[in-house]
């Protein structure tokens, strides 16, 4: 247990020093961290469009609520935002496979996958999905009159953690076939488009649809399983499935890899 | 005590070939041949515990690729390696605690911020009590001169400043093992000098085992007092690297000045001729016809100055990357 805590402290100390080490080059380049900002903000305005969308047109489509459809998209917007903190470094992996600069980090140590996908942490970008899904779901939660609780606010946490893990896992997977394929390019553009099933609820898509999107690539919990538990919408085996998914999806993230690491060739020179 | 001990290691890499222009392009699309290039071909040698070695050998002989098997980056396609008791590619954590690489087109640095934050991070990363950090820090430090340098942002510092800082970087968890992948690549020859100087040094006080890829023979020399040369994956020497000229041991390069211009056909008696220019030449003498050689050159002709050498190193090292059919870079 001691040596646990021990761990545990030690990484996220790393953590934080790699958050400050990244909002301090950050903020050297001053018109790169503006122009993140802004392109984010172009992003989060398409995914308010729909959520505008929805309010205006005021239906309950297939149970849920507008009001209930906005903590949905509010999730979303959330989830992206913490994602698009870790980001550079997913973006960076293949790159890194095919000019060998991992070479270095693969011989420290620490876990290596701690290293190569959390060392650097974007703050631009982030920010204003961040402020905008909390605004959302607040906004949706209080006009639904949902109760305030601590049973629904612990569990909505632990759903948009569980959220944010799947989609860390669920992203870092394509990445790691630039270990096989050096360019993997394509597999990224398909599991950004798989993400973005979640730019509305899945209650609005065919139900063979969401038994796809929540049992074989579990893209639909990321988004809809928070607001639906905070609606009393999960049966006691989905809220189970919620919770071990991430974990299913990380053992295999792990399993990949590990045979991503072995297979490394790194770059002549 | 051996501190590496490896046997047969042998690391094949698969890459597909492709035809020129568009056709090759299509016909790539769908059948893709293959082929396997073997970078390290059962490459055996050991090293003892405190020992600079010398990996020499010209681009592509897998003087890297030994190195990154070494240090755990890449897992070989077969035979045995045992580091410090560890087998590197496993990749154990207190492996990776002994040792340290440092390679000359690869940076650790985060180049926007100054290097002492680098070395913070690795303090961190290495759990080290900060005491004894600071110490390490402020030796090495002294030792490169760079105290007035580590505020300044790494993309700030000239190469030769930066490698100080990358060789800081590495050591400040004071390793029993260093290896080195071309330190002093495109560095001036102050820069060169001074880097060559330190690690002498650190390797005779420290006893760290140093383990050393280098194209620039000064390095190896001034560094390392063993060698091993690698061509075509395969050891092809291993010993000190004055030896390695004595492949030409028999021969003796002599160099003339005359008191006029000379030529070809009344210097052949005394040996090859290797360079003549006017009143000057080089020779190529039998080793056991020097002394006769000498006394024929000063009655034959207007002898001005004259130097009797060994065969430069460098041609030793030619030589071993040639036998294997590549030319020396």
């Amino acid at each position: 247990m001691k040596h646990l805590v021990h761990r545990l402290r030690y990484y996220l100390g790393l953590l934080g020093l790699f958050a400050r080490y990244s909002l301090m080059e950050q903020m050297e380049y001053r018109i790169n961290f503006a122009a993140g900002v802004a392109v984010e903000c172009g992003y989060m305005l398409i995914k308010l469009m729909y959520a505008v969308l929805i309010l205006q047109a005021g239906a309950e489509i297939n149970g849920l609520s507008p009001n209930e459809m906005l903590m949905c998209i509010g999730t979303y917007i959330l989830v992206t935002g913490v994602y698009m903190g870790v980001y550079p470094n997913f973006w960076a992996l293949p790159l890194s496979v095919q000019d060998g600069s991992l070479d270095m980090l693969l011989t420290k140590p620490l876990n290596t996958q701690f290293l190569v996908t959390l060392r650097r942490l974007d703050f631009g970008m982030p920010l204003p999905d961040l402020l905008c899904g909390l605004a959302l779901i607040v906004y949706g939660w209080q006009r639904e009159g949902l109760p305030v609780t601590f049973a629904n606010l612990a569990g909505f946490v632990v759903f948009c953690i569980a959220g944010w893990f799947l989609t860390y896992c669920l992203f870092l997977i394509p990445e790691l076939l630039s270990f096989w394929f050096v360019a993997a390019g394509g597999a990224q553009a398909l599991s950004s488009a798989v993400f973005d099933f979640n730019n509305t609820p899945m209650n609005l898509y065919p139900k063979w649809l969401q038994r796809v999107g929540i049992f074989l690539v579990p893209v639909f919990l990321i988004t809809n399983f928070p607001t639906l538990f905070v609606m009393g919408a999960l049966s006691p085996a989905l809220i189970a499935w919620g919770l071990a998914a991430p974990w299913l999806v990380f053992a295999l993230q792990r399993l990949i890899w590990r045979r991503a690491m072995r297979r490394y060739t790194s770059a002549s020179g | 005590m051996e501190i590496i001990t490896v046997k047969d290691l042998t690391k094949t890499f698969t890459y597909s070939v492709k035809e020129k222009g568009l056709r090759g392009s299509l016909h790539n699309l769908f059948a893709r041949p293959t082929l396997q290039k073997t970078a390290v071909n059962g490459v055996s040698f050991s090293i003892e515990r405190g020992e600079a070695v010398g990996l020499l050998g010209p681009n592509g002989a897998g003087k890297t690729t030994t190195l990154k098997m070494l240090s755990g980056i890449l897992y070989p396609t077969a035979g045995t390696a045992t580091v410090a008791g560890f087998v590197p590619w496993e990749r154990r954590r207190d492996y990776q605690r002994r040792f340290a690489i440092v390679m000359g087109q690869k940076t650790q640095l985060w180049p926007d911020l100054p290097a002492l934050d680098t070395f913070e991070l690795n303090r961190r990363i290495y759990d080290l009590d900060p005491r004894e950090y600071q110490r390490t820090l402020d030796e090495l430090t002294d030792l490169l001169g760079v105290g007035s340098l580590l505020q300044v942002q790494v993309r700030r510092l000239s190469l030769g400043e930066r490698m100080k800082m990358e060789l800081i970087a590495a050591l400040l968890h004071r390793p029993e093992l260093l290896y080195l992948d071309e330190p002093t690549i495109g560095l001036d020859i102050l820069s060169q000098r001074s880097i060559r100087d330190f690690l002498r040094h650190y390797n005779r006080q420290t006893r760290t085992t140093i383990l050393l890829t280098s194209h620039y023979t000064a390095d190896i020399e001034a560094i390392c007092p063993r060698s091993i040369i690698i061509n075509h994956g395969s050891v092809v020497f291993d010993g000190p690297l004055g030896e390695v000229s004595e492949v030409f041991g028999h021969k003796k390069l002599v160099s003339i000045k005359a008191g006029r211009d000379l030529t070809a056909g009344e210097l052949a008696p005394f040996g090859a001729v290797r360079e003549l220019q006017h009143n000057t030449a080089l020779l190529e003498v039998e080793r056991p016809r020097l002394e006769e050689c000498l006394q024929r050159m000063f009655g034959a002709l207007p002898v001005v100055d004259l130097d009797v050498k060994d065969i430069p190193i460098e041609e030793g090292i030619a030589y071993f990357y040639e036998k294997a059919g590549v030319s020396a870079p």
